[in-house]
């Protein structure tokens, strides 16, 4: 399956949860198959890395998955790249001071790879 | 000065556990976007997650907003460059990782709709204040 760069952020960005086509009832069936699989197969993919079973087409080149029961440790990893400034890396995502997310911060900190 | 030091060192520890949760003063919805994050890492990149982050906070500010709207045209360019790559993987894969892309996209775009919808006000004003802001890249008209 190709998505043409412009039909598919047509598809992101007036239908931010709209599904991809299905052509035809057998590819209908795969690509449910791989929907799911990405709703929840994220998750499978991931824990069976945390198993050594590499899936590694899936992972971004430094992807270093949390061991097991690792997870609240992986969340909990905050830190200030500046006063009034709070980034959680598990969330990839930067607040403000009052309490708001901060489109400019995350950029900055996360955009480029950090 | 040993019970001062012991001291200063509980209250680091405080203060380190306290950021650690989550600023008490902010609006984010710790729970909910830590259940929502929880092995969904990996599949794409932090730079990605962080362009599908900013991409559906710029449109919960659009819907909640008065006076703030989408520049579409921008929008759909910025969703597509963040959607980039991923040519090496199979159909299966791709699927999957697109699934992930809009997964994370729709998430955080409710997350931020929740967020911005409890403190509409400060939400509002503080997205004001990033639109015009000329050091921040946004996809707002």
């Amino acid at each position: 399956m190709k998505f043409s760069r412009t039909g598919l952020a047509c598809m992101l960005s007036f239908g931010l949860l709209a599904l991809p086509p299905l052509h035809s009832p057998s590819h209908a069936g795969k690509t449910a198959d791989a929907i799911a699989a990405g709703l929840v197969g994220a998750a499978i993919v991931a824990a069976a890395s945390r198993h050594h079973k590499h899936h590694k087409r899936m992972y971004y080149d430094s992807y270093e998955p949390y061991p097991d029961n690792g997870y609240d440790t992986y969340w909990n990893n905050v830190y200030s790249p500046a006063a009034g400034i709070t980034c959680y890396r598990a969330q990839v995502a930067c607040y403000k001071a009052n309490g708001h997310f901060s489109a400019k911060w995350t950029r900055m900190q996360f955009a480029d790879g950090e | 000065m040993k019970n001062m030091t012991m001291g200063l060192a509980a209250l680091a520890l405080l203060a380190v556990s306290g950021v650690a949760q989550g600023a008490d003063d902010d609006h984010r919805l710790d729970d909910a976007w830590k259940a929502a994050v929880e092995d969904n890492e990996g599949v794409l990149s932090p730079a990605q997650v962080s362009g599908l982050n900013i991409l559906a906070y710029e449109s919960a500010v659009a819907r909640l907003c008065d006076g703030i709207k989408l520049d579409e045209k921008k929008f759909a360019a910025s969703v597509a460059a963040v959607v980039t790559g991923g040519s090496a993987l199979s159909e299966e894969e791709q699927v999957q990782r697109l699934t992930a892309v809009m997964f994370q996209l729709g998430t955080a775009n409710g997350l931020f709709l929740a967020e911005g919808a409890m403190k509409k006000d400060t939400f509002c004003a503080h997205a004001a204040e990033e639109k015009a802001d000329k050091d921040n890249p946004h996809n707002w008209q």
